[in-house]
C-alpha cells in the first residue's frame, strides 16, 4: 500500500494541496478584487482552490505506463480512490480548520475545490496525462479575466460566483461527478 | 522527442508540443475577446483592447506548452549530445526556444488578424494601436521564455501547470499590488478599458514593448548559462536583456503619464442637426438612437432653466465638463437598458449639486455623487427619466408628495421645476414643497 502510495506521489502532491486549502481556509475572508471591473471579488480560498485541484488531479498521472500494463488490479479505479481520499481529507481538514463552521467564502473556495478536481479528471481522460492542469486552469482564469460584465456573472463563470450560488454548486457538482467516472474509466489506459 | 541528425533546430521546432495549442487557445482568445466590444460604439481601440487582454489567460497557457517542450529538452538523451557541442548547445536551446515562441506568436497572430477582421464591416472609428499590438507580442514572448526556463531546468511533469499558475498569479499580482507609478504596465496581463475621450500615450506602450522583450532575452540568456556555449556569447545576451528591461522599466516607471495622455485633443464634437445632440465621432452612427433615447427627458425640461442650446457627450470625471451653455450627459456602451440608463444619469446628474453636468446645479456646492439617489429628488429624476420605478420615496410624507405630483400635468410639473430650482439643488426639499 505505502509503495503504491509512493508510486501515485499521494503523499507529496496531497500535502502540498492540504496546506494551500489550510491557508485559504485560514484566511478565509481576505478577498481579491479584480479590475479593472472592481465588481468581481474572488475570496482567497479560490484561488488556493485551482492549485490543490490540479495536484489531487494529478495524483497518479505519472506512474509508468508499464504498471497499467502489467498490474493486476485496475489502476484507474485505485487512482479514482486515492484521488477522493486526497480530497476527503482535505476537505475535513479545511472545516477543522474553520471550527467546523465555515463562512461563505471557504464553502466557495471547497465547491471550486471538487468542481475543478472534477474538471482535471476530465482533462486527462481527453489530453495526455501531463495536461491535468490545462482545462481547470483554462478555465479559471477565463472566469477570473472575464466572468463579469460589470453587473453580473456571467454563466459559465460559476468558479467565481457567489457561494450560495445553487447553480454554481450544481456545476460544481457535475464537473466532479464526471470527472470521478473519466478518472475511473480511463480512455488512455493501454491495451492488455 | 526525436531529434532529426540533418536539421535538428528544424525538427525541434517543428515538433513542438506548442503547434497542437495554437487553435484552441486561439479559440479561447476569440471568446475572450468576443466579450470585449463594446456594443454598438465600435472603435479600433476598441477592438485592439480585444486582441491584446486575452493575453491574460492565454499568456500564461502558451508558456505552460513551452515548459512542457523544454521539459522534454531538458530530459532526453538528444539533449546531451546537443549540449556537449560548443555551438550545439547554444543552437539547440535556442531552437526549442525559438520554435515555442515562433507558434505562440502565430496563435496570437490568428486570433488578432480574426478579432480585426471581424470590426472592419462596422468601421470602427479612429485606428488600430498597433505599439499595443507590438508590446502584446512582446509580453507573449516573455511569458514562453519565462515557460520554457523553467521547464529546461526543472523538468518534471508538474513544471506545466506550475509554469501557467505562476505567471498567472504573478502577472496578476503585479496588476492588483500596487507599488510603483505606472506598475500595472510592468504585467503581461495589463488591460485598460477603452476612453474615446483620450489619446493613448504610444511611447509607454514602446518601453513596454522594451521591457517585456527583455524579460524575454533574460530568459534565453539563463538558459544558455547551463550550457557550454562561449562565455562571450552568454554575457553579450545576459547583457543585452537586462539593458532592455531595465530601459523599458525605467522608461515606464519615470514616465508622468499613464496609458492615456489626459488631453483633450484628436477628435472633433459631430452634431445632429435636429437636436442639438453632439457626441464623440465614435458615437456617430448612434445619433438618431441616442437622440430617440434622449427625447422623453429633452421634452420634460424644456421651457425650464434645465434646458440647453446644446448637449454634448462628455467623458465621466476627467474632462466631463461641457462647453459653456451646454448641458453634458455620458455614455459609453450601446448594452441593453441603454436608453434608460442614459436619461436617468442625466436627469440625476442635473439634479445634483456640483455635478459637472453644466446644468444650473453645477453652480451650487454640493455632494456630486448621485450614486445613492433616494428620496424627494428621486421623484422628479424619475419623472425625468420616464422611469417611474426609480422613484424611492421614504416614509409616509414623501409616498404622498410623489402621488400630489403625479397628479400634476407636463405644464405643471415644468413650472414647479422653474420655481423649486435652488430647493433642489441645494438639496433642502420637503415634501410640503410639492
Amino acid at each position: 500500500m505505502l509503495l503504491r502510495f509512493k508510486v501515485s506521489g499521494f503523499l507529496p502532491l496531497a500535502s502540498i494541496s492540504l496546506v494551500l486549502i489550510i491557508i485559504g481556509a485560514a484566511f478565509q475572508t481576505l478577498t481579491i478584487v479584480i479590475p479593472p471591473s472592481r465588481v468581481l471579488l474572488v475570496p482567497l480560498p479560490v484561488f488556493a482552490a485551482l492549485p490543490a485541484a490540479v495536484l489531487v488531479g494529478y495524483i497518479g498521472a505519472n506512474e509508468p505506463k508499464i504498471l497499467a500494463r502489467t498490474a493486476v488490479r485496475n489502476l484507474s479505479l485505485r487512482r479514482l480512490l486515492e484521488q477522493c481520499l486526497a480530497t476527503v481529507i482535505i476537505i475535513c481538514t479545511a472545516l477543522l480548520v474553520a471550527n467546523l463552521q465555515p463562512q461563505g467564502n471557504l464553502i466557495a473556495g471547497l465547491r471550486d475545490f471538487i468542481g475543478l478536481w472534477g474538471l482535471a479528471g476530465v482533462a486527462r481522460a481527453i489530453m495526455p496525462a501531463k495536461s491535468a492542469w490545462f482545462l481547470p486552469f483554462a478555465l479559471f482564469a477565463t472566469s477570473v479575466v472575464a466572468g463579469t460584465n460589470g453587473q453580473s456573472i456571467a454563466w459559465w463563470a460559476w468558479l467565481v460566483a457567489p457561494n450560495d450560488n445553487q447553480s454554481a454548486l450544481a456545476a460544481a457538482g457535475i464537473a466532479a461527478v464526471i470527472g470521478a467516472i473519466a478518472v475511473a474509466a480511463d480512455p488512455t489506459r493501454p491495451k492488455h | 522527442m526525436k531529434i532529426d541528425k540533418r536539421n535538428p533546430a528544424l525538427a525541434i521546432i517543428l515538433r513542438s508540443r506548442l503547434r497542437f495549442a495554437v487553435l484552441p487557445i486561439a479559440l479561447l482568445a476569440l471568446f475572450l475577446g468576443q466579450q470585449l466590444f463594446d456594443p454598438g460604439i465600435p472603435t479600433w481601440v476598441n477592438a485592439t483592447q480585444a486582441v491584446v487582454q486575452p493575453i491574460a489567460v492565454c499568456g500564461p497557457l502558451l508558456a505552460a506548452f513551452a515548459a512542457w517542450d523544454a521539459t522534454d529538452f531538458g530530459r532526453v538523451a538528444a539533449r546531451k549530445r546537443m549540449r556537449l557541442s560548443r555551438n550545439g548547445g547554444a543552437a539547440a536551446i535556442a531552437s526549442v526556444w525559438l520554435g515555442s515562441a515562433s507558434w505562440a506568436v502565430l496563435s496570437f497572430a490568428l486570433w488578432a488578424t480574426l478579432l480585426l477582421v471581424s470590426q472592419v464591416n462596422n468601421q470602427p472609428w479612429g485606428t488600430i494601436t498597433w505599439p499595443w499590438l507590438v508590446s502584446a507580442t512582446c509580453a507573449l514572448l516573455a511569458q514562453v521564455s519565462a515557460g520554457a526556463v523553467l521547464g529546461y531546468f526543472w523538468p518534471t511533469f508538474l513544471a506545466p501547470a506550475v509554469a501557467a499558475v505562476v505567471l498567472f498569479f504573478i502577472n496578476g499580482a503585479v496588476v492588483l499590488i500596487p507599488l510603483l507609478h505606472n506598475q500595472t504596465l510592468l504585467s503581461a496581463a495589463f488591460s485598460q478599458v477603452q476612453q474615446v475621450a483620450f489619446t493613448i500615450n504610444l511611447p509607454i506602450l514602446w518601453a513596454q514593448a522594451l521591457w517585456f522583450t527583455g524579460i524575454a532575452i533574460i530568459g534565453l540568456a539563463i538558459a544558455l548559462g547551463s550550457l557550454s556555449a562561449p562565455t562571450k556569447t552568454k554575457i553579450n545576451v545576459l547583457l543585452t536583456g537586462t539593458t532592455a528591461a531595465a530601459a523599458g522599466l525605467a522608461l515606464i516607471v519615470t514616465s508622468p503619464g499613464g496609458f492615456f495622455e489626459y488631453t483633450h485633443s484628436g477628435w472633433d464634437y459631430v452634431c445632429s442637426k435636429i437636436t442639438k445632440i453632439c457626441v464623440h465621432p465614435a458615437l456617430e452612427k448612434a445619433i438618431p438612437q441616442i437622440d430617440d433615447a434622449l427625447e422623453p427627458t429633452l421634452a420634460h425640461i424644456e421651457r425650464t432653466n434645465f434646458s440647453a442650446s446644446r448637449y454634448e457627450w462628455t467623458n465621466r470625471g476627467l474632462l466631463g465638463e461641457p462647453s459653456s451653455g451646454a448641458i453634458a450627459f455620458h455614455l459609453d456602451s450601446l448594452s441593453p437598458g441603454w436608453k434608460r440608463n442614459l436619461r436617468l444619469e442625466l436627469s440625476r446628474d442635473l439634479l445634483t449639486a456640483g455635478s459637472s453636468s453644466g446644468g444650473p446645479c453645477d453652480k451650487v456646492n454640493g455632494d456630486a455623487d448621485p450614486g445613492a439617489f433616494a428620496g424627494l429628488k428621486s421623484i422628479i429624476a424619475a419623472w425625468l427619466a420616464d422611469a417611474p420605478e426609480a422613484a424611492l420615496p421614504n416614509g409616509a410624507q414623501e409616498i404622498g408628495a410623489k402621488s400630489r405630483f403625479d397628479k400634476l400635468s407636463e405644464i405643471d410639473r415644468q413650472s414647479w421645476l422653474f420655481a423649486h430650482t435652488n430647493a433642489i439643488c441645494t438639496s433642502t426639499l420637503n415634501s410640503d414643497d410639492f
